[in-house]
């Protein structure tokens, strides 16, 4: 007896690729957007972990939230893309104005199938039970050739004002890096430094940058990962750099990076890169 | 690190496969390969250990649904020890909790 193979066993070292995440400042809010292969499943995964905790969803939304962010994820890996390499899958979350979560997941593919059963129990068709079963609304629009975007709402009761949102979006940056460091072979020390460098980022950027919308982009390579934090605005990525410096212990980034360099974008913006290296 | 660790003990006639972590497309391949490296010692009694899995999705779901179907074909007791809420609640919904072999603990191999 065999058991037919139908998933691929991931290279552990195949790389993620560039993440890029936005976490908006004013509003509770933010996205991101990483290439639709199975070893971004679990990143997408943790950035809707973080956002359920920035948002305080409560333990049960969290996990629902989780399943159907998986689900619409493994769509996209699965059917958007047929040929060649993967496009982009993109990842919205936060409060609706009707304090509802929503949760989009858009991509740039195929489009959806003609026809949709939410109640499909045929091979592949649990995803979209699950993801109908654990929402309160669920939308998939799309056309063909101009991707996909299935539109969810939970509703998960506000927390009270002052702690419905943390402004620092620390537990949606942490997350991402560390999945992005375990995933890239990070052992348990070269992980709490990525953590840590990662809150500290997700403390002191927002004042930085151009609209206090913070954006970074993490990507993993063979032996790394790398942060490019920005746009930021003229002397930025130095202010980001001293706020970040602790009485007694100095720059918290310079001492756990293995590189942080200064990059010079447009319209004299800023960016800060911050590689951590898998072994130091 | 790794998103999620194969343990597997071996009885007599008897197999258990532990999973800790998480269960998704990225880590289903794994798992799909030992279940049928272990499948083909045609044992008597195959135990899946859902205790340790925080996270279950579509995936996992059809990936067990296919080794129950395999291990009934060739005769062998497959049977599930139930995971944390999170993993259970996907069974539930899709109502798979009542058609597969479950259980609290392990029976002994």
């Amino acid at each position: 007896m065999t058991l037919d193979r139908r998933y691929p066993s991931v290279d552990l070292d195949e790389p993620v690729g560039a993440v890029e995440l936005t976490l908006g400042e004013d509003e509770p809010r933010a996205s991101i957007r990483l290439p639709a292969r199975e070893s971004g499943v679990a990143v997408a995964r943790q950035f809707v972990a973080g956002m359920g905790a920035v948002l305080h969803v409560g333990d049960q939304t969290c996990e629902d939230l989780k399943l159907a962010a998986t689900e619409a994820c493994t769509n996209v890996v699965l059917h958007a893309y047929p040929n060649g390499e993967p496009g982009p899958v993109e990842l919205e979350m936060g409060f609706g104005q009707d304090d509802v979560v929503r949760l989009v997941v858009r991509d740039s593919g195929t489009g959806p199938p003609a026809s949709i059963d939410f109640d499909d129990e045929t091979e592949g068709g649990y995803g979209l039970e699950l993801m109908h079963a654990v929402s309160d609304e669920i939308e998939v629009e799309g056309a063909p050739g101009s991707g996909t975007e299935v539109r969810m709402a939970f509703a998960a009761g506000r927390a009270s004002a002052e702690d419905a949102h943390d402004p620092l979006h620390s537990p949606v940056l942490r997350r991402v890096v560390a999945m992005m460091g375990a995933h890239a072979g990070f052992t348990m020390d070269r992980l709490s430094d990525a953590v840590l460098v990662a809150e500290t980022l997700a403390a002191h950027t927002s004042a930085h940058t151009v609209d206090g919308v913070v954006r970074v982009v993490v990507e993993d390579t063979d032996d790394a990962v790398e942060l490019r934090v920005g746009p930021l605005v003229t002397g930025g990525a130095e202010g980001l750099l001293a706020d970040s410096r602790l009485p007694a212990y100095g720059g918290v980034l310079e001492h756990l990076a293995d590189a942080v360099e200064t990059e010079t974008g447009e319209d004299a913006t800023e960016y800060l890169r911050v590689r951590l290296a898998l072994r130091r | 690190m790794t998103l999620l660790t194969l343990d597997i003990e071996n009885g007599d006639r008897a197999v258990r496969l532990a999973l800790k972590g998480e269960l998704d497309i990225s880590s289903a391949g794994r798992v799909e390969e030992q279940l049928g490296k272990l499948q083909d010692g045609d044992p008597e009694l195959f135990v899946l250990d859902l205790r340790e899995l925080e996270f279950m999705d579509s995936t996992g779901l059809r990936l067990i649904v296919r080794a129950d179907e395999a291990a009934r074909e060739q005769g062998t007791r497959f049977v599930i020890v139930r995971g944390p809420e999170p993993v259970q609640r996907v069974f539930e919904i899709v109502g798979l909790d009542s058609r597969l072999d479950m259980a609290d603990e392990p029976p002994a191999l």
